[in-house]
């Protein structure tokens, strides 16, 4: 513990460092899965189609090649019109998960725009925003989807990010309307007037840089959503299915009675795909969430002690001498979790219980030198 | 005024004649004090460092006594006092020490550190009771002021609904809240009242020891004197010691028989209130004492103490006062932080952590004489 | 009308800078409900002059504090600046306004923006209202705001954001940037109850400090009577609203003529009463709490002097000396040297 204590003659120089390098560090192990995931799949969206191994619209003639099973010249094999499903699904990750940003910024946009003003002006303004955020709040959305889009005279990407983003935003409005109203009573915000600045400016340059975390979170709960919603609608058919994105996949092997024909091949890569992003989004969302909002760490107890899960009503720890005994692979894997952390120099606390801890045998701390 | 039947000093098995104590069947003179705290240690465990939130700090609380546990915010003084009843959260941690609680209604000593779960709810309430700083948030804002009382004593106590009704009621007679208050919810009150509240609430299981955690700081000064006043008397009828933490050691000063007053998590002094005001012995001490202006009397000269307080993650050796001390040496980044008897102090349990004996008169060094002529001008 | 009474004590220090004529502020609680935060108070502030106003949370202080920095509008009175009427209807206006008031907050760890770094709330301040050439001359600036602050290396500093700071620092930061205006009355709202107590003095010093560089008119509102004694030229004690007395600060403090600032000096913690203890008689007990009154004197609920027409009528601030004012029916029975004084001053 004394090499923990590290002296420092210069107390101001240290406090600068950690914010930025440790975010990383500090973000919650399923922001970090959820984080990576997600990477994965921006990386199969931009890169994905240029190593697509086949153009996916790409009809084989060649009997043989119908719902084929995969092999090594397709991977995940191919449709019943002889398309490569994974230059398929290569290309459709980019399509579906480059309309659902799409969506998540200008939905995203939106609600700050909308929760923003309508907290910070108050009176007629908050009035009138409130209602129009909790009128588009309680409109069934799924039927009004279909019905904008059915009737739509075109189909395609833009009309749909375009009423999806519309039926997107009113969740993350109510959300930030609700953050401002507790920042602007805060004093910082009083001082800027103090300084003479404009509304607007205190509005982009001091109330909305501390609401980030928020409208991130905002963001991929819209992605999220926008991801399930244009799935979905594909699905069903109301979306080009020309083009090809996991939705119309999905359409397509639906349509063409892949399930009853046993091409697991052909609706499962879709499917698991959908899913995966939805997770990843969903254990980003969580994690943001816990960072901006320590609490919820502790209630979902994760501390643990002396492999004792801690619940947050427990009594302090106290720490003993004897440090449990593991073998090294259990160490290496015990060093990632939680409890790793309150075991330095070979110390390990004693759980609730009553065991016989040793004080006076203790001397943890930078006194002796 | 009252004689002060209360001022016990530890060591010399002083016993206070401990006033009526209703529960109590045999009300045996028990030499020791009621809570004694051996090298005690809290850290808070964090990735970069930890940060020592409380460093080996002994005390110990006799029957009927008040001591106050003086320091600024980030002194560790509330991290101690939730510590001991391990009421800290991880990634607080207890690395050292060891805190034994001995009680009339007690058998025999409790080590509080190795109690389990059970004992220490136990021990919480119907031995130590708490009165928080803000009132508002520990009461419950949808109970009213008679259910909040009656939740207490039904899970600490056992007694039938009358009696239990009839004690809530007396227990605001106590705090000089009137009867008709009992159905009152906790936003209908004062802040002075709910602070009431809180006291009685902390008095229903008649506790031994009742900490107490600036219980009055967000009040105004009359409110705040007359729910000191109040504590006092009770204190004086039911015989309970007080744990007393603030950062105002104006108020210590005529609040507390001793007073302890705390730095960067270790204890710099402690004495009896006279002691600390008239012969304080640390620096830090006499700079606290420096630091306040006094509404009665001369008008004194004021010099504060420059410099911020040290940052608990990377504590250099030695003693933490140091770079804003007027007396330090290059000795000090050595020294040990033992408490020492005060060698110029005929009581022996006067103990200041500072081994050297400062004059008597003040030095202000150069650049301190301007801002305290400022202060004077 | 309290201002023509008395002189102040301020007014020895310098010329007037600002003058509040009886104003007042009524807030509307819904339902029909008016709460009369500040019920007719005058104060000047003087360049070079510190006054000091005090009272209980809730009796006003703070909402005086903002409607002299403009940042609420008057029910009724007048502001003046420099024998100007103030207007701030327009943002021009305020901001110019800004440039001769500025208000530091009491929270030193709310009233800075956690997400910006110092140079960046410093910066603001001197760009609107110094309109620097370059960035040279606008860093030599916020430099020499940091080291006026005595924040030093001041380059240091600019780099940091406040959670770097300590409660002290970040004080020092807010007094930066309302300087950064380059103001002339500087209205502190509790500058220092938020900071350890072995900060406070240090930063009342610096106030003093800077108040003596530029000729600050300076009002310091504070709960702590003891600082204002210190600190102060010139103390109005408020409560529920209005100014109960008002006088030289040292001779208000040790001979209070209103029974309010007598029960706030006596209730204050005195050192020197040490082993006493709290425990001896606490006779004003329990009415302490009791709410001000509504109609006569609001301090009538707890006043241990009271007679009827306390209940019925409210008192107006009278001079009890030439430099002290109180508004009270029995000051005769509640200060009767000071009244005495005061007598024997006017056969003369």
């Amino acid at each position: 513990m004394t090499a923990a204590l590290t002296v420092v003659a210069d107390p101001g120089a240290l406090a600068a460092q950690p914010q930025a390098k440790n975010l990383w560090r500090r973000l919650p192990v399923k922001a970090k899965v959820g984080a990576v995931v997600l990477g994965l799949f921006i990386l199969a969206g931009v890169i994905g189609p240029f190593f697509a191994p086949y153009d996916p619209s790409y009809q084989s003639p060649s009997i043989a090649l119908s719902m084929h099973p995969p092999d090594a010249a397709h991977w995940l094999g191919t449709t019943q019109s002889g398309q490569d499903v994974f230059s398929q699904l290569l290309t459709g990750i980019r399509l579906t998960l480059g309309l659902a940003l799409v969506v998540g910024v200008i939905a995203t946009g939106l609600s700050v725009i909308v929760g923003v003003t309508a907290a910070f002006l108050g009176g007629i303004w908050d009035d009138f925003l409130s209602l129009a955020s909790n009128v588009f709040l309680v409109i069934p959305q799924v039927p009004l989807l279909i019905l904008l889009l059915g009737y739509l005279p075109q189909r395609g990407q833009g009309p749909t990010a375009i009423v999806l983003a519309a039926l997107g935003w009113p969740w993350g409005a109510r959300v930030i309307r609700a953050q401002t109203l507790a920042i602007r009573n805060r004093d910082f915000i009083g001082a800027s007037r103090e300084t003479g600045e404009k509304t607007w400016r205190i509005i982009a340059y001091e109330i909305v840089p501390n609401e980030i975390s928020l409208i991130a979170a905002s963001f991929v709960n819209t992605v999220l959503y926008a991801i399930g919603a244009s799935v979905a609608l594909a699905f069903i058919g109301l979306a080009d299915v020309s083009s090809w994105s996991l939705g119309t996949m999905l359409y397509w092997a639906e349509s063409q009675q892949a399930l009853q024909l046993g091409a697991w091949w052909w609706f499962v890569p879709p499917g698991l795909a959908v899913a995966f992003m939805g997770t990843a989004l969903v254990l980003l969302n969580t994690g943001i969430d816990e960072l901006g909002n320590p609490r919820l760490r502790d209630a979902a107890g994760t501390a643990r002690v002396g492999g004792r899960r801690l619940r947050p009503a427990d009594p302090t720890p106290v720490l003993q001498a004897v440090p449990e005994r593991r073998s090294p692979l259990a160490a290496f894997v015990h060093s990632f979790s939680r409890a790793s952390f309150y075991e330095r120099d070979g110390n390990v606390p004693a759980s609730a219980g009553p065991r016989p801890a040793r004080p006076g045998a203790l001397r943890p701390n930078g006194r002796q030198r | 005024m009252k004689p002060r039947s209360s001022r016990a000093l530890p060591g010399r098995g002083g016993v206070v004649p401990a006033g009526e104590y209703p529960d109590s069947a045999q009300d045996l003179p028990m030499a020791g004090p009621v809570l004694d705290i051996k090298d005690f240690s809290v850290v808070y465990r964090s990735p970069g460092a930890d940060v020592r939130a409380v460093h080996r700090v002994s005390l110990a609380l006799h029957r009927g006594e008040v001591v106050g546990l003086a320091g600024e915010s980030g002194s560790g003084k509330s991290t101690l006092a939730y510590g001991i009843c391990r009421l800290l959260r991880p990634p607080a941690l207890i690395t050292s020490g060891s805190v034994t609680y001995q009680g009339r209604r007690a058998g025999r000593p409790v080590d509080v550190l190795h109690l389990r779960a059970e004992g220490l709810q136990h021990l919480r309430w119907r031995e130590i009771a708490i009165v928080f700083q803000s009132a508002m948030n520990a009461l419950n804002p949808v109970l009213n002021v008679r259910d909040q009382l009656l939740d207490v004593m039904h899970a600490h106590l056992k007694l039938t609904r009358e009696e239990a009704a009839e004690k809530a009621a007396s227990l605001l007679d106590l705090v000089g809240i009137p009867r008709n208050r009992l159905r009152s919810y906790p936003h209908e009150l004062s802040g002075g009242m709910r602070q009431r509240v809180m006291i009685a609430m902390a008095l229903a299981t008649e506790p031994e020891i009742v900490i107490m955690d600036e219980p009055t700081t967000a009040l105004d000064v009359v409110v705040q004197r007359d729910i000191l006043a109040q504590i006092a008397e009770l204190k004086e009828s039911l015989g309970f010691s007080i744990l007393f933490i603030t950062h105002d050691l104006s108020l210590l000063l005529e609040l507390a028989d001793r007073i302890a007053v705390m730095y960067a998590g270790q204890l710099m002094e402690l004495g009896t209130a006279g002691e600390i005001q008239h012969e304080a012995a640390h620096p830090y001490t006499k700079g606290l004492l420096r630091s306040f202006p006094s509404l009665h009397g001369q008008r004194r000269e004021l010099a504060g103490i420059p410099g911020v307080p040290p940052d608990l993650s990377s504590l250099p050796p030695g003693c933490p006062f140091l770079p804003r001390c007027d007396f330090g040496t290059a000795a000090c980044s050595d020294i040990d932080m033992t408490m020492a008897h005060v060698r110029t102090s005929d009581d022996l349990t006067h103990l200041t952590a500072c081994p050297f004996v400062l004059p008597d008169e003040q030095q202000p060094r150069a650049d301190r004489t301007a801002a305290t002529q400022a202060v004077e001008g | 009308m309290t201002s023509s009474v008395v002189e102040s004590a301020a007014a020895a220090r310098g010329s007037l800078a600002m003058q509040a004529t009886s104003i007042s502020k009524d807030f509307t609680l819904g339902r029909g409900a008016v709460l009369h935060a500040v019920r007719d108070v005058s104060l000047n502030l003087y360049s070079g002059a510190v006054v000091a106003l005090v009272g209980e949370s809730g009796s006003g202080k703070s909402t005086v504090a903002r409607l002299l920095a403009g940042q609420e509008r008057l029910t009724s009175g007048s502001i003046e600046l420099d024998g100007h009427q103030v207007n701030v209807a327009s943002r021009g206006a305020f901001r110019s306004y800004k440039r001769q008031v500025q208000m530091v907050f009491q929270d030193p760890f709310g009233s800075l923006n956690p997400v910006h770094k110092v140079s960046y709330i410093l910066e603001r301040p001197v760009r609107l209202h110094q309109h620097p050439a370059g960035k040279t001359e606008l860093r030599a600036e916020l430099l020499r705001l940091l080291e006026q602050v005595r924040l030093t290396p001041a380059d240091k500093f600019l780099a940091k954001f406040p959670h770097e700071l300590s409660g002290g620092q970040r004080q020092r930061v807010s007094f930066a940037r309302a300087l950064a205006a380059q103001p002339r009355v500087l209205l502190a709202d509790e500058p220092v109850s938020m900071l350890d107590v072995s900060i406070r003095l240090e930063m009342l010093n610096l106030l003093d400090d800077l108040r003596k560089r530029l000729k600050l008119a300076l009002l310091y509102i504070t709960h702590d009577i003891a600082s204002a004694r210190y600190f102060a030229d010139e103390v109005l004690v408020m409560y529920a609203g209005q100014v109960v007395e008002r006088g030289p600060a040292e001779e208000l403090t040790q001979h209070p003529a209103h029974p309010y600032t007598q029960l706030l000096v006596a209730s204050a913690p005195d050192p020197d009463k040490l082993g006493t203890g709290l425990a001896a008689g606490s006779q004003p007990a329990r009415r302490a709490e009791s709410a001000a009154a509504a109609s006569g004197c609001p301090f009538s609920t707890r006043c241990p002097l009271v007679i009827d027409r306390c209940r019925q009528e409210n008192p107006a601030l009278q001079p009890v000396s030439p430099a002290r004012a109180a508004a009270c029916w029995r000051l005769d029975i509640a200060a009767p040297e000071t009244v005495a004084g005061q007598q024997e001053r006017r056969k003369a």
